[in-house]
């Protein structure tokens, strides 16, 4: 039973990893940018929920949305003054890819460095308990808290509702022309800037909500909460085929699952060495990732 | 000889020179894959065991800092082709992200294998032995090493290969072949930056061989221009000497840094090198003096 627990609480918390991946995997998929400032954004979102908790005391429900606000246009704002100029000056896709890379590096300083400051010297914080009251279920020798089963729902409902968005949506489906190809998309009429930050937007926006999530469950909110979770996001991107939002989600609750089982079985300090583990090996045995499809050429 | 600087009243700067010195080797470790079309960012798991490497042999064995280097060196130089592997099949940030995943392994593999590495606690009382004529010495000799390979028939050919794989192998440029030397030229230069590093330092752990060295290093081969080696030299050089600069705005320094690479990004994405080659152009043109 022991076993099943941890591989239950290992979804639920690989579904909150899916939900801050999929930023990753979408803007990487769609728009060929490795944003490494989207842990910074994460550890934004959760930062300025302790600080807007401080000023008004909202429950948790108009929270995340309130942050997913704030960190959907902070990504875009991030965009705007970084990404989108180094798009501009280059012409040869390999070297934006490295440029944009390197610029992300400098934008996700510039936001640490930031979050560093106004944190106290990168103090942990944590949320006012009040916030929300911990209760816990037991079905049939499971025991879930609601925090939990908040947060799969959550996590599950966003992360469906975008991957249903980038199908069937106009603007979703305009969003896949351009990771095929953005000259030809442009020539057919697509605002490819306008949809370049939404697509950033969108996933800053994902970030935001698994920043105050992860905050609430960890009891925990520091500038260093992001980097972690951005290999976990690499590996998911990678097992999930980048661009794909069903891979992130999938990727992201075997993830879970795989690191709890690591946890179960063998011991805590190779937890790490999973998800890095995982990316050498779906990258050699299978470059495309297991959701390979929706989105173009990926090697 | 230790205190070269200091017989012209500069020693206070040595610890910053060495320290130049050492990330422009790891940065040009970074850029000699880079510029050859292989995204590999293992130069941080070669410093890494080059550091672990020179460490234990000089500390446990009493071998002079000669030996350890060569043995570290030899190490790396042993590990380089498994990254022919992934350098076969991957490209772009697939490549990088498979190569970075090696280099977080190897850090997980440094926080657990205590007998060798100290484990989280790091490994203390290293010799030290770096000194910095021997490090000027290293990285003028990598600086030529880097020239041979870089503005020669083969740096021709490395370029090609990274234009575009296909058309150099139209042309008859052993794919293989290259991306060996490469690689085995960034482990080189990877173990003796490490090397000197753990002999500089006194002591290591496994957090100098994360996520961290691996954004920096790039960062500084990215921010001077890729497609030279001087350019590493010059990114690292910049990249080292900033945060000292920014030392009095505790705090802010980071912000500052990180600023000044997405400027220089978003105005000369190709690095610096692109940008002092194009004053220097403009320079020419406008002072007749100097035109040729």
């Amino acid at each position: 039973m022991l076993v099943l627990q941890q591989l239950i609480n290992g979804l639920i918390l690989g579904s909150v990893y899916a939900l801050f991946a999929i930023g990753l995997s979408l803007v990487w998929g769609i728009l060929k940018i490795l944003n490494m400032a989207h842990a910074a954004i994460f550890t934004w979102g959760a930062t300025a929920a302790f600080f807007l908790l401080r000023w008004v005391p909202l429950p948790l429900y108009l929270l995340i949305p309130a942050m997913m606000l704030f960190t959907g246009l902070l990504a875009a704002i991030v965009d705007f003054l970084a990404f989108r100029p180094v798009r501009r000056q280059q012409r040869n896709p390999d070297d934006a890819e490295l440029a944009t890379l390197v610029t992300s590096l400098g934008a996700a300083a510039v936001l640490l460095a930031i979050d560093v400051k106004v944190t106290d010297n990168g103090a942990v914080l944590s949320y006012p308990d009040a916030l929300f009251t911990i209760q816990r279920v037991t079905i049939a020798g499971i025991t879930v808290t609601n925090l939990q089963i908040g947060m799969f729902v959550l996590a599950v409902v966003l992360s469906l509702s975008a991957a249903a968005f980038i199908k069937w949506n106009r603007t979703g489906k305009a969003m896949r022309a351009i990771a095929v190809n953005p000259d030809m998309a442009a020539m057919l009429g697509v605002n490819v800037d306008r949809l370049t930050i939404a697509t950033i937007a969108v996933g800053g926006a994902l970030a935001g909500a698994a920043g105050v999530l992860l905050g609430v469950a960890f009891h925990a909110i520091h500038s260093e909460m992001g980097e972690p979770l951005l290999l976990k996001a690499f590996a998911i991107t990678i097992l999930g085929s980048a661009g794909s939002v069903v891979g992130a989600l999938v990727g992201g609750m075997l993830l879970g699952v795989i690191e709890a089982s690591v946890l179960t079985f063998a011991s805590a300090s190779y937890r790490d060495a999973v998800s890095f583990g995982l990316i050498v090996v779906v990258l050699l045995q299978r470059p495309k990732g297991i959701f390979a499809g929706a989105t173009g050429e990926r090697l | 000889m230790d205190n070269v600087l200091g017989y012209v009243g500069l020693g206070a700067y040595t610890s910053l020179v060495i320290f130049i010195l050492l990330n422009m080797m790891l940065a040009a470790s970074i850029q000699v894959v880079m510029a050859s079309g292989v995204f590999s960012m293992a130069s941080v798991a070669f410093a890494a065991i080059g550091a672990y490497a020179s460490a234990d042999l000089t500390k446990y064995y009493d071998v002079s800092l000669g030996v350890g280097m060569l043995v570290a060196v030899a190490i790396c130089m042993v590990i380089a082709p498994i990254f022919l592997v992934p350098a076969q099949r991957l490209q772009g940030m697939y490549l990088a992200l498979a190569t970075l995943a090696f280099v977080l392994v190897f850090q997980v593999f440094a926080l657990n294998a205590a007998n060798l590495t100290g484990g989280a606690l790091g490994l203390f009382g290293i010799p030290i032995l770096t000194t910095l004529p021997a490090v000027f010495l290293a990285a003028v000799a990598c600086a030529y090493l880097l020239h041979i390979t870089q503005s020669s028939r083969t740096g021709r050919a490395l370029r090609t290969m990274r234009f575009d794989p296909q058309l150099a192998t139209t042309f008859g440029i052993n794919l293989l072949r290259y991306r060996l030397l490469v690689l085995e030229l960034s482990a080189v230069l990877g173990a003796v930056s490490g090397a000197f590093t753990a002999h500089y330092l006194a002591f290591i752990s496994p957090n100098l061989y994360g996520f961290g060295a691996v954004t920096t290093a790039l960062s500084m081969a990215i921010f001077g221009g890729l497609h030279f080696w001087t350019g590493a030299y010059l990114g690292a050089g910049i990249l080292t000497i900033l945060p000292q600069l920014l030392l009095g705005l505790a705090g802010w320094s980071d912000l500052i840094n990180g600023a000044l690479i997405v400027a220089v990004m978003v105005f000369q994405p190709g690095g610096l090198l692109v940008g002092l080659s194009q004053a220097a152009r403009f320079v020419r043109k406008r002072v007749p003096a100097l035109a040729r």
